[in-house]
């Protein structure tokens, strides 16, 4: 059953990919790292532990008991439209890579490396009838290392703190590729560009200004049956190192002029509850808040290409249900199963664009020590006033590789 | 839960999800998305004229410095330029020279090859026999030495000492010789007697010996083309005791010295075949104030790092006047004029060889128009990657600046490819150029005082509304 479930899920992979079509000259699709336990249930359930760690809220991290090693991948297909006309397009992303361990009375260190934003995007057209000929490449992942402390409080236990530096690095680029459109010549001086392509593009790398880092603090309350965590995140400005030029072959550039854009983030308020009921029953909710108060510069502007993207405040506000997996032996497979579902509504930080979806999700244990596959399949609508973005719907799934370690846990412990 | 509701929920379900999101997209949706984005699906090509361009500066450069020739030499003068050819000799025979020195019957020659490849390319073999009275200057140096230990000492001097120091022959033994050359055929050699103060010089050699000889041919009609040491057959100097009694010796390397004959010291003439090249300053302003008016922008652009990536040049065309005399094409064909610019290369301005696409309906009926001793009064150059690097630099203060050379005499001027091919019917060879170099000679004055024209091909990152 197993190996023909993990078939189909190939199958899947293999057939689908996607990102957004919005924002791709800003910042691109916010992904904030989330594994696939939390995008199964909608984005929701940052209070809960037991489930990995949460970027939001570090603080959980305190709980954990084994060392666990986190690996995701996700595929996504988006179906942009406007009107009658629309326009699919795939991608693939590695949103989350992460190693915890707990330390016992000495908390818990964990390191990450995050996608926060990621914007990809190829997609050709060549219409000779037309003379349409463009190619038009985005290839952008604005990562994160996030190295992670949290620890229990001496007295007391139930509450959590957690903090984590996000150390921002990765690249992003863009690269669009024009025939000639010789309508407005002289015939007689078409000869001079006809099969001429050339390559307007943009190269740029990512870093914090004047700062290595920004910061994540939060406290988590885990109480019987209720948990709760508040987190705060700081501002930070992000620089953008680009270089523009433009290619008429890979060995023919001119000398690129350079400049930094810079994105001023503000802080970030998230908070969340989760609820525990009938022992293995969960219902959790999250709320995040960021209130953007500047535009973006746009990445390569130029063309008819708005020079920046207005900004709203936004949040993500998240609601999920969990039913855990069995973890005594002798249960049948079915219920060593972990369910998920979820609905989030988001608005993104890009003005008038709202998300809305809904996400399914199983935790399937691989073997006795903890070792889990999580897969998650999110869909759901993104909603644009802005003539510039096309409304889209979109599917994803993305699975989690959890590998559990026996490093430091006593014989007594082991299972 | 049942086998088929699991697979139901987590596969065929959103399966059937993704499938119905892969729909409905085609070339004409992404062009409209695109658009809405503010892309264009493909660039709008303007063109920008600028005519009555007077060169800031013009100038010929010479670089006379002597070169190794190991296949090929010429001798003569023609085209304005005198081409001497200096051979490297070293031998030792000690039994030859007991006899040679007591000879009354020494004699010396010298025995040439011409290169009859070229001669075939060039359609002049079948033009034979050539002739003339041929008055040859020899020059040379004779060195003495003993044993083999002289003969390595010799070997080891390198060429580029040797080259260096054919420049300084100073008090060396002279000798002008004339002689009747008839070339009937391409396969014999051309026998010349060496002068007899030579040939009493080589008398007194008693072991081993290096024998450096020039030859010019001040006066000849026409540059004789011979085969160098590293050919087949080589040149090769015989001494002779009695017909049956001889010792024949072969240069070990060959070298070229080409001196400028030209009297008139302002003008610019451009020499074929030789390491020469007129360099040219075009005025950069009227280009910058042309693009100024085509987009309204500020040029040169000044903003941050001043490099200008805001419009692209596809291509740029310079065109200048063109004599259509055929005086000093020397083989009486076209010659490619070869173009490069001044280019930033990472910081450093580097010589970049131009481009050149082919216009090719102009080809066909006015033939390619980088070639002078053609018929039509323009002569166009392609300089696209130096017009491309000076408005990206212009902020930063480049110059526009390119330089000119003769190249090599072209064969099918009116054909519209650039590269040797078979014909249409696949039955033939089209050899475009001349595998050879020409000897030209073109003078280039009066089109740099002349008004120039220049004429741009752009696309712009400029939005519509700018």
């Amino acid at each position: 059953m197993i190996r023909n479930s993990l078939f189909t899920v190939l199958v899947l992979i293999i057939c689908s990919q996607a990102a957004s079509l919005i924002g791709l000259e800003a910042l691109g699709k916010s992904s904030d790292g989330l594994s696939a336990p939390f995008l199964g249930r909608g984005n929701a359930g940052h209070a809960k532990t037991g489930d990995g760690l949460s970027l939001w809220n570090p603080a959980i991290l305190a709980f954990e008991e084994k060392v666990s090693f986190v690996a995701d991948i996700s595929y996504e297909t988006v179906a942009a439209s406007n009107g009658d006309v629309s326009y699919s397009t795939t991608s693939f992303d590695i949103p989350s890579l992460m190693l915890s361990f707990p330390l016992g009375r000495f908390g818990a260190i964990a390191v990450g490396v995050v996608q926060e934003y990621s914007s990809n995007l190829r997609v050709e057209v060549s219409d000779s009838s037309t003379s349409n000929l463009a190619k038009l490449e985005y290839q952008g992942s604005l990562f994160e290392l996030t190295p992670t402390y949290a620890l229990r409080l001496p007295f007391f236990r139930r509450i959590s703190l957690g903090f984590t530096g996000h150390f921002v690095m990765g690249g992003n680029s863009r690269e669009l590729t024009l025939g000639a459109d010789n309508s407005a010549v002289a015939e007689d001086d078409a000869w001079a560009t006809n099969n001429s392509e050339l390559t307007d593009n943009v190269d740029g790398t990512w870093e914090i200004k004047n700062h290595p880092a920004y910061y994540t603090g939060s406290a988590e309350y885990k109480g019987r049956d209720v948990s709760y965590y508040l987190s705060y995140t700081t501002a930070y400005v992000l620089a953008n190192d680009l270089e523009y030029n433009f290619e008429f072959s890979q060995l023919d550039t001119l000398v690129p002029t350079k400049i930094t854009r810079e994105i001023d983030v503000p802080a970030t308020f998230a908070t969340g509850v989760n609820y525990q009921f009938l022992k293995r029953h969960n219902v959790m909710f999250d709320f995040m808040f960021r209130g953007w108060d500047k535009n973006i510069p746009n990445l390569g502007g130029g063309w008819n290409l708005a020079d920046s993207t207005e900004t709203q405040t936004e949040f993500l506000a998240a609601i999920g249900y969990q039913r855990d997996g069995s973890s005594v032996i002798y249960d049948k497979f079915w219920e060593k199963i972990t369910y998920r579902l979820g609905a989030w509504t988001r608005n993104w930080y890009i003005s008038d664009v709202t998300e809305y979806g809904g996400a399914l999700g199983v935790g399937i244990p691989l073997g006795r020590r903890g070792t889990q596959l999580d897969i998650a399949v999110q869909g759901g609508l993104r909603e644009s006033e802005n003539d510039s973005f096309w409304d889209e719907k979109f599917v994803g799934i993305t699975l989690g590789l959890t590998g559990v370690g026996s490093w430091g846990v006593t014989p007594r412990n082991y299972r | 839960m049942k086998k088929s509701v699991f697979l139901f929920f987590f596969a065929l379900l959103p399966s059937l999800a993704l499938v119905a999101c892969l729909f409905d997209s085609s070339d004409s949706s992404l062009v409209s998305w695109l658009d809405d984005q503010g892309f264009p699906s493909n660039y709008k090509v303007e063109t920008v004229s600028i005519d009555s361009i007077y060169p800031v500066s013009a100038a010929v450069g010479f670089d006379s410095t002597p070169r190794k020739q190991s296949y090929q030499g010429v001798l003569g003068n023609v085209s304005g330029m005198n081409h001497e050819l200096v051979f490297d000799f070293c031998f030792r025979d000690v039994s030859f020279f007991s006899k040679f020195e007591n000879t009354d019957s020494a004699a010396a020659f010298l025995a040439l090859y011409l290169d009859s490849a070229f001669y075939d390319q060039a359609g002049i073999a079948d033009s034979l026999p050539i002739g003339e009275n041929l008055e040859i200057n020899y020059t040379w140096i004779l060195d003495k030495g003993v044993g083999d230990d002289y003969l390595d000492s010799v070997g080891d001097i390198k060429d580029s000492i040797w080259l260096r120091e054919l420049r300084g022959w100073k008090n060396a033994p002279t000798v002008d010789t004339t002689y009747t050359v008839k070339v009937n055929n391409l396969d014999s050699a051309i026998r010349l007697d060496l002068p007899g103060s030579l040939v009493k010089a080589l008398m007194t050699i008693e072991d081993g010996a290096r024998l450096q000889l020039r030859m010019s041919a001040p006066h000849s009609k026409r540059l004789y083309r011979i085969y160098g040491p590293s050919s087949s057959p080589p040149p090769f100097m015989r001494m002779r005791v009695t017909d049956t009694d001889f010792k024949s010796v072969w240069p070990f390397r060959m070298g070229l010295v080409s001196t400028s004959e030209e009297t008139c010291k302002d003008c610019l003439i451009l020499h074929g075949g030789v390491l020469e090249s007129l360099v040219v300053d075009i005025p950069g302003e009227k280009i910058l104030n042309a693009l100024e008016n085509l987009y309204g922008d500020d040029f040169p652009y000044t903003e941050g790092d001043s490099m200008d990536v805001r419009q692209a040049v596809v291509l740029a065309r310079l065109t200048m006047g063109r004599s259509n005399s055929m005086d000093g094409s020397e083989l009486g064909l076209p010659v490619q004029v070869a173009i490069a610019s001044f280019v930033d290369s990472n910081g450093a301005e580097v010589q970049k060889t131009e481009s050149y696409k082919l216009n090719r309906e102009l080809i066909k009926e006015s033939g390619h128009p980088n070639l002078v001793f053609m018929e039509g009064d323009s002569l166009s150059l392609q300089m696209t990657y130096g017009m491309r690097s000076y408005i990206n630099r212009a902020g930063a203060g480049a110059k526009l600046r390119v330089v000119l050379r003769m190249g090599r005499s072209m064969l099918a001027p009116y054909d519209t490819l650039y590269y040797d091919h078979l014909t249409s019917d696949g039955e033939d060879s089209v050899y475009m150029f001349m595998d050879y170099l020409t000897y030209s000679r073109y003078d280039f004055t009066e089109e740099m005082k002349s008004p120039m024209s220049l004429k741009l091909w752009l696309a712009t990152k400029r939005g519509d509304d700018e």
